[in-house]
């Protein structure tokens, strides 16, 4: 289902996989080449897009940053940075930034995976191998033995 | 006695609440589990140092940083600060830091009383470093052969090479890093008027192959080689003379290239100070520097028409320099300062666009001093290498 703005701005209709529905103008949603590719397939004129990887909050966010880029001119840089740093610190913590990033990831939004992998990369910079699983939820599969060979390999790296 | 609450013992509840509770874990487990795609794009981001020690969180993520995730181009290289030097009959003081500009850290890979296996390391000479190891080389005590081995402080690992009969000049190579069993190592020897020869071998050979023979004088050929870089299977060599030439190490043929070029209109003839070559984005650059005069002289090779071009500065690129090597590095961002400068370890950058020493970078401003210890850049080593 296509909708057509007073401005002429064509309008679509993002569905998450919690059935929330956003309508957003298609020079938004078009940041992501998932979605611009749909609507370039056609698949848009056939109601909304379905995103079933991506839930309602998530998107909302998505749609967030997606409006302040499509928005914005190259002059902005320096404001655009500043609007991006607070982004992601309004995110919050890893897990919703790791949503957040499996999201830019599926929608293909180059410029939001770069900035949200960069923010989790900052987030790790310094922390204990052990630190880092407790984030994620990571099993350690090393025996113990096996863990001694890789520090030995590098022991400088962990002192 | 079991107390039993709307007929559900007080053990039920509980196992209850723990499975409860073990799939909320469990929903939260699922949505953080990250894909091949984002961990890697997240450890990409991740300094070398961060990478070298999340390699033990697991299985998977050692693996992806091993082998998918390299080291970024153009980060500063970093400094290996060492120094043996006997203790004792059987004993030798080792100390070898490594500094991290990136984030002004010191590393100690050793600093104490060392035994028999640093013995070679004492008085060797650093004489070629890339993908974080370094040619040592020093003469045996009859002064008829080199004692050769590699060393990454890295991965404190030694390989060993076989000795190589003297010459008088002495220009070590390698081709990629020495980790790996494809790797060659390649070295010069010349007598200074006797003509040179090369010399090839691989790890774990018994001896060096003599591939190409003593051309000389006829050639030439005076003195040794003051530089050699690694490019597109060819060891390039530039000659104290001022020849240049490679060596194909595929096909080990020796072929001069200076021959159809007017190298020696752009080349200062007669100088007193060093050459030294550096290969960036795949373009070979010369830099001459005369002790008597003000400005450097720079030259790029161009493959396309095999001739030699005349370039005003290194642009924005620095050039790091120790006897052990030479690199350019983009000097963008936060390094623009460096631009178009030259590095020695130790010394503030020095600009010759200028003609004066830049303020001391940032990034070098914490170097511990340590004494008497010699101090050569090395890049980062490449897990995927």
């Amino acid at each position: 289902m296509s909708i057509t703005t007073e401005n002429n701005e064509k309008m679509i209709t993002l569905m998450s996989s919690d059935g929330e529905e956003f309508v957003v103008e298609e020079a938004v949603a078009a940041q992501s080449q998932t979605i611009k590719h749909l609507i370039e397939d056609g698949c848009s004129t056939e109601g909304s897009i379905p995103l079933p990887n991506v839930t309602g909050r998530v998107l909302s966010e998505v749609i967030q940053y997606c409006k302040k880029h499509s928005s914005s001119d190259d002059k902005e840089e320096k404001e655009l940075e500043a609007w991006d740093a607070e982004f992601v610190k309004a995110a919050d913590d890893h897990v919703a930034l790791t949503d957040l990033m499996m999201a830019a990831n599926f929608l293909d939004i180059k410029g939001l995976l770069d900035l949200v992998a960069q923010t989790l990369a900052n987030m790790i910079t310094g922390k204990s191998p052990e630190e880092v699983r407790r984030m994620w939820n990571i099993k350690n599969d090393f025996t113990p033995e096996e863990a001694e060979k890789v520090r030995k390999e590098n022991q400088w790296a962990f002192e | 006695m079991v107390v039993k609450t709307r007929g559900i013992t007080n053990k039920e509840k509980k196992k209850r609440r723990h499975r409860k509770r073990k799939q909320r874990k469990d929903a939260k487990f699922k949505r953080l589990e990250l894909s091949d795609d984002i961990l890697r794009i997240i450890l990409s981001k991740l300094s070398f140092v961060d990478c070298t020690r999340l390699r033990i969180v697991c299985k998977r993520w050692k693996k992806l940083i091993e082998e998918e995730i390299s080291t970024p181009v153009g980060i500063l290289p970093w400094q290996m600060i060492f120094r043996w030097q006997p203790a004792g009959a059987s004993q030798v003081k080792s100390i070898c830091k490594l500094y991290d500009p990136s984030d002004s850290k010191t590393y100690t890979v050793e600093h104490g009383i060392k035994g028999e296996e640093r013995k070679k390391f004492v008085n060797a000479r650093p004489c070629f470093s890339k993908y974080g190891w370094v040619f040592f080389a020093k003469l045996t005590d009859d002064g008829e052969n080199h004692i050769c081995f590699v060393y990454s402080p890295f991965a404190n690992e030694v390989i060993d090479l076989p000795e190589l009969k003297g010459g008088y000049h002495f220009r070590p190579a390698f081709s990629s890093s020495p980790a790996s069993t494809d790797c060659l190592f390649f070295c010069f020897c010349s007598k200074t008027y006797g003509g040179g020869w090369i010399n090839i071998c691989r790890q774990g050979d018994q001896a060096w192959t003599r591939v190409v023979e003593a051309y000389g004088v006829e050639a030439g050929i005076i003195g040794g080689i003051d530089s050699v870089v690694y490019l597109n299977g060819i060891f390039f060599c530039l000659f104290n003379c001022k020849r240049f030439g490679g060596f194909n190490a595929i096909k080990q043929e020796w072929f001069f290239l200076d021959n159809h070029c007017s190298a020696l209109v752009v080349m200062p003839l007669h100088l007193i100070g060093f050459a030294t070559m550096a290969e960036s984005d795949g373009q070979l650059f010369m830099m001459f520097v005369d002790f008597g005069m003000p400005e450097w002289c720079i030259v790029r090779f161009d493959f396309s028409q095999n001739m030699f071009i005349k370039e005003e500065g290194l642009g924005n690129r620095a050039l790091f320099s120790s006897n052990s090597n030479a690199s350019l590095i983009p000097a963008v961002g936060d390094t623009s300062e460096l631009a178009d400068t030259i590095n020695w370890p130790g010394l503030p950058p020095y600009s010759y666009k200028n003609g004066k020493s830049l303020q001391c970078c940032k990034a070098y401003s914490k170097v511990p001093p340590l004494g008497k210890s010699r101090k050569i850049w090395i890049g980062t080593p490449r897990w995927n290498s």
